[in-house]
């Protein structure tokens, strides 16, 4: 079977400085994905790469089989979603018209039909926006703007999302109520998620599989839990993590304590 | 249900079209009672008046509204293309490669029959310069464009400077009527407004994908546009609608880049109605200041650039300082 996601041999360098050497990479139904490592380090430009914004310097990108750059733009976004690391309101948009942009690769017709108004309204009503949809886009906070955006993903409803950075901006609540909608959306339904985040404790909670990215071309994957350990991320991070055991499993936090 | 903002703003903008067209129909040198155009307008009698209406006001108004929308609807796509407000028909040096043609033309004493034709040429050529230099490296946001566009602008207003100060003292004053836009030459409303209806429909086909690349190329990319595809076709649309433009009546300013402000500002943010909308409005404007242009100081004859600037400045920073407030 094919995977949603083959990345084979993958080169990406950057300004003469290589960040991802020979990546080899598989991203199979029902895996959630990990990207960490430090500023710098490529995770963003891996993501726009696999995406198919940005050219690698050497290696090919499979999607669930065909190469990523034979597909036309259409076809890409029926099978890949993206979400940026920054928002962007757009051209004086209503928020509503923000969500139905994400409807755009599977539209049949010239206007918007009631089921497509519908899909958008039903996204914003899962991300808490319900009363927002009339409102312009750009007077969105930086949260709000967030979340209309993974809406706007929910309603493109691509196999496998890539997500950079996605709980930026959002309050604790929110970090969790997102988390989990991602998940049941996406991994839950068979179709596949790939993080780029910052926090080791969220990525051992909620994902299966990992990237660990050196910044030097070197990489590593592997189950999320061989990979995210104490031991295991505290050179690549920089600072000591520390585990606790609780009723609900295992916490990895950053320690803030140490020196 | 409620009716959308744009409903109401489509039924305005229709009826400010049959007031423009009346106002232009009745106001001139001669006074002819409104019945009386009315019946001029369907009926033929082979007299003065009947030729005033049917050779003078009627074509003028006409290439007045088709010019005005074209470059409405050329104005919209430069500012999706550029992501930029201040995109206006003529940002990228097009009005610039048709005044040097025209002018060198002029200049040569080649017979106004080819000045249309020149201008074309000019328009088109220079955005073919501007869109090859511009075409190297990656240009995710058309910053690049923008630039080689600014600066092929300023390469042409050199050398329309240049040309301005070889010309023999005769032959100024068309020169720059010429560059200030001017509707008295000769009228060609079938031709401004069969442009604009084309125009217009190929900018409605793309108002699907215009409403996604106001997020940002990349991100339109994402969501299922070929962004090299868009640029292309929004290069080649806006460049050919000011093409024709400048070359039935110069480059006159200001309309390409206040209509779709306005629009905007009245509601319609959606492509798919501020193209219309903004085609509508856009030859309305261009009606009633020509109206002004050609009565203000009658029996002289304005050129109507001058008016479009002297009225669009004014309101361009009315719109600005609403934005800020809000």
């Amino acid at each position: 079977m094919n995977a949603l996601l083959e990345a084979r041999g993958l080169h990406i360098g950057h300004q003469g400085r290589p960040l991802v050497r020979d990546l080899h990479l598989r991203i199979e139904p029902g895996q959630c994905w990990a990207i960490l490592g430090p500023n710098g380090a490529g995770k963003s430009t891996l993501l726009r790469v696999l995406a198919g914004l940005t050219h690698p310097s050497d290696g090919e990108i499979l999607v669930q089989g065909t190469p990523l750059h034979t597909l036309p733009a259409r076809a890409r976004a029926y099978h890949l979603g993206l979400l940026l690391q920054q928002g962007n309101p757009g051209l004086h948009n209503r928020v509503l018209e923000l969500v139905l942009a994400g409807g755009y690769a599977r539209k049949h017709h010239w206007w918007d039909t009631p089921e497509e108004i519908a899909t958008a309204r039903a996204a914003l009503d899962e991300l808490g926006l319900t009363t927002l949809a009339g409102q312009a886009a750009e007077t969105l906070s930086g949260g709000e703007l967030r979340r209309a955006e993974i809406a706007r993903l929910l309603v493109q409803d691509p196999p496998l999302a890539l997500l950079d950075e996605p709980l930026n901006q959002l309050d604790i609540g929110q970090q969790v109520t997102v988390m989990g909608l991602l998940r049941r959306r996406f991994v839950d339904t068979r179709h596949a998620l790939l993080l780029v985040v910052h926090d080791p404790g969220l990525a051992r909670h909620i994902t299966t599989h990992c990237l660990l990215l050196q910044g030097d071309g070197a990489w590593e994957t592997g189950p999320t839990t061989e990979l995210v350990t104490t031991q295991h991320l505290a050179p690549l991070l920089g600072h000591a993590l520390r585990e606790f055991d609780t009723p609900g499993g295992s916490l990895l936090a950053i320690d803030w304590a140490a020196d | 249900m409620r009716p959308r903002p744009e409903h109401l703003l489509t039924l305005g903008v229709v009826f400010i079209t049959l007031v423009a067209l009346s106002i232009a129909l009745l106001t001139g040198s001669v006074a002819i009672p409104a019945t009386e155009v009315a019946r001029l307008l369907v009926q033929d009698d082979g007299s003065i008046t009947d030729r005033i209406i049917d050779q003078l006001r009627l074509p003028r108004a006409l290439t007045a509204f088709g010019i005005g929308g074209m470059l409405a609807v050329a104005g919209v796509l430069m500012q999706v293309l550029l992501r930029n407000p201040l995109g206006d028909p003529y940002v990228l040096g097009v009005s610039g490669g048709a005044a040097v043609a025209v002018l060198a033309a002029m200049l040569m004493g080649i017979g106004s029959l080819w000045l249309p034709p020149l201008a074309f040429s000019g328009a088109l050529a220079s955005m073919l310069m501007v869109f090859l230099l511009a075409q190297r490296g990656e240009d995710p946001d058309n910053r690049r464009l923008l630039l080689t566009g600014i600066v092929m602008a300023a390469g042409w207003s050199a050398l329309i400077g240049l040309v301005l100060s070889l010309a023999p003292p005769l032959q100024l004053p068309g020169m720059l009527f010429w560059l200030m836009g001017d509707l008295g030459g000769a009228p060609r409303p079938g031709l401004a407004l069969g442009v604009l209806a084309v125009g217009t429909a190929g900018a409605l086909w793309l108002a699907p994908q215009l409403n996604l690349a106001g997020f940002g190329m990349a991100q339109a990319a994402v969501l299922g546009v070929d962004p090299r595809h868009l640029r292309h076709s929004l290069l080649l649309l806006s460049s050919l609608l000011t093409a024709a433009a400048v070359s039935i009546a110069g480059a006159i300013g200001f309309i390409g880049l206040v209509t779709p402000h306005l629009v905007r500002l009245l509601g319609a943010t959606d492509h798919r109605w501020l193209v219309p909308l903004s085609a509508l409005l856009g030859g309305n404007l261009l009606v009633l200041a020509d109206t002004l242009a050609r009565t203000l100081i009658a029996p002289v004859q304005l050129p109507v650039g001058v008016l479009t600037a002297l009225l669009g400045v004014p309101i361009f920073l009315w719109l600005l300082n609403r934005d800020s407030r809000s």
